[in-house]
């Protein structure tokens, strides 16, 4: 049973992943893309694209985010754990529960004040080419609750590992 | 009250907290007692779209893991064995130099350990101790980072607002010193210890060059890029993508397009990981700008001293602490902001105050007890950690001694920059 739920929200997290890892293969080929098609205007045709500098700045942007929710559905933010290294394991995995709920306290706080960001940039008359320039600042607060969903599913999947662990000792036991 | 709140928050980062919701939450807390709306957190982090150069990062993060990910290592390990291979110490010369190569396109994010550790360990191993070879791998890790275009330097150049094409020159020739310091130790070893040399075979030495030639040119591509200004830095960095994709994909074929996304992931978790951060750590460097910290920090250590040397020697032991701590990114963006004013005032010049930055974090990498690189290479090895400890002191001591080369000669980091022009250029 708990091991049914374990691999849904491993199924998730890993489904949540190959959307961003495909939205980044498109970013970095628009990116490459983008920098031919300069070159090419600017030496075949002596123009360039205006909106693009803001396009590719803000697409380092959706980089920046749709990274690092990837990284956290793998748990592979940088991190200092001098601590981790020394403790031993069955002191770090409580530790580990504690510190993914504040991580988790503070993303969200950080996705709320996003969406009054967002707010706040919809009254900017800026644009990229024909986008309205806020479209572009969404990815601030959705990175963040994708960040915050992929340290849920984290949670859920350390604890039904945990369950499944005590059950089979349990088992063997009898 | 600001004291628990600051013990917690150190217990949080030594259990392994990410580091960015750290700085994340210790920005919120400031902002918040200081009664400044929290949303100005994310108008920094915004920022991050308001600098053009920040887009290079992951461009050639994403570039270096096509090459460690073809079949580059092996052809330039057999080029630099056919021209190498031959003096006394040669293979060692060729692990350094390889692994220098990767790191310098990886970034000193263990990846080099991780992706040549298992090729080259063996080669070592013909001629060499177990422990010799250890150290210098572990030690070789992290060497490279000097040499454009790596990460570290485009870091540095963004937070410190200098420009990146002097920072690539300025690291050129204190990287040489490193490996030719530790190239001397290593013949040395090998002539006392009277270890085998291989022969210089001239057609071997062609055969291996062609086939590694497309790799081989590419660093002098970027920087026959950067300094003809053909093409702006974005467009060399899309470039150079795409340029290795054509060689791995297309003429090396040793990457099938289906493992493009994987590559495209693991880059991209490293990229995430830094720029969220570095967005962060924008908003944190703010807020403490406002509290006067980095005032504070200069005030403080002009009480102390007021000799450029003492300062220097400080920079370094807290640099090395910091390097042993936190990995190369994190520590660049957090502990630059605050050591800035103090160059300043010190007369230290923030190129060269780049260079000193990056070797010291480099050596601490290799530093006991948490050094970075000995846990990434204990796991890589099956090896104890204290092992390691004891195989890279000496690597640690040459290491030390190029620090003290690059930190007290200036020039070793400003003539090469300064020749080329690169030095007086207005600030990005």
């Amino acid at each position: 049973m708990e091991s049914s739920h374990k691999n849904s929200f491993q199924r998730i997290n890993t489904f949540l992943g190959k959307i961003e890892n495909s939205l980044l293969c498109v970013i970095i080929a628009t990116m490459i893309g983008l920098a031919v098609l300069e070159i090419v205007l600017r030496y075949g045709f002596k123009t360039s694209l205006l909106w693009k500098h803001y396009l590719l700045q803000n697409l380092t942007l959706w980089m920046c985010f749709l990274g690092a929710a990837l990284a956290s559905s793998e748990r592979r933010h940088i991190s200092i754990d001098a601590l981790n290294r020394i403790l031993p394991a069955n002191v770090t995995q409580y530790t580990g529960y504690i510190i993914d709920v504040l991580s988790l306290i503070i993303v969200g706080i950080l996705a709320y004040f996003g969406f009054d960001f967002v707010m706040e940039e919809q009254n900017s008359p800026a644009t990229i080419g024909i986008i309205p320039m806020w479209w572009a600042k969404t990815i601030i607060p959705f990175g963040f609750v994708l960040i915050g969903i992929h340290l849920i599913l984290q949670i859920c999947i350390n604890l039904t590992d945990k369950e499944q662990l005590t059950q089979d000792a349990e088992g063997e036991q009898e | 009250m600001g004291y628990i709140i600051g013990i917690g928050l150190v217990g949080f980062a030594l259990l392994g907290g990410a580091l960015f919701v750290l700085l994340g939450g210790a920005a919120i807390i400031g902002y918040a007692m200081a009664g400044e709306p929290i949303s100005t957190i994310l108008i920094d982090i915004n920022r991050l779209t308001k600098n053009s150069t920040i887009l290079i990062i992951p461009l050639f993060t994403f570039a270096g893991y096509i090459i460690a990910e073809g079949k580059a290592p092996q052809r330039l390990v057999a080029f630099a064995r056919a021209s190498v291979g031959w003096l006394p110490g040669g293979i060692a010369v060729v692990v350094l130099i390889t692994c220098a190569f990767f790191t310098t396109f990886t970034g000193a994010s263990g990846v080099t350990i991780i992706a040549l550790g298992g090729l080259v360990y063996p080669i070592l191993r013909q001629t060499y101790s177990d422990k010799f070879s250890l150290g210098l791998i572990t030690a070789s890790g992290s060497i490279g980072l000097l040499f454009p275009p790596s990460i570290p330097l485009i870091l540095y150049a963004i937070i410190a607002q200098v420009p990146i094409d002097s920072m690539f020159f300025a690291g050129i020739i204190p990287g040489i010193i490193i490996l030719v310091i530790l190239s001397f130790y290593c013949s040395g070893w090998s002539v006392l210890k009277q270890a085998e040399t291989t022969q210089f075979d001239i057609s071997v030495f062609i055969r291996t060059f062609w086939d590694a030639k497309w790799e081989l040119i590419l660093p002098f591509l970027v920087l026959g890029g950067i300094l003809t200004g053909v093409v702006t830095l974005d467009e060399v960095a899309a470039l150079t993508v795409l340029y290795v994709c054509v060689v791995e994909i297309c003429i090396h074929r040793s990457i099938s397009l289906k493992t493009i996304p994987r590559i495209v992931k693991d880059s991209m978790v490293l990229v995430g990981a830094i720029l969220i951060i570095l967005g962060i750590a924008l908003a944190l460097t703010n807020y403490l700008i406002t509290l006067d910290v980095p005032t504070v920090v200069l005030d403080w250590i002009e009480s102390l001293t007021d000799s450029r040397i003492v300062t220097l020697i400080g920079l370094n032991i807290f640099l090395l602490i910091v390097g042993c701590m936190m990995d190369i990114f994190s520590a660049i963006i957090i502990v630059v902001p605050l050591l800035l004013p103090i160059a300043d005032q010190f007369g230290i010049d923030k190129v060269h105050l780049g260079i000193i930055v990056l070797t010291n974090l480099e050596i601490g990498y290799l530093t006991p007890p948490v050094g970075m690189n000995l846990f990434i290479s204990s796991m890589k090895f099956e090896r104890s950690v204290v092992l390691l400890y004891r195989s890279v002191i000496l690597f640690i001591g040459l290491l030390l001694i190029a620090l003290i080369l690059v930190t007290y000669i200036p020039e070793l980091s400003l003539w090469l920059p300064r020749v080329l022009g690169k030095i007086s250029e207005p600030l990005l």
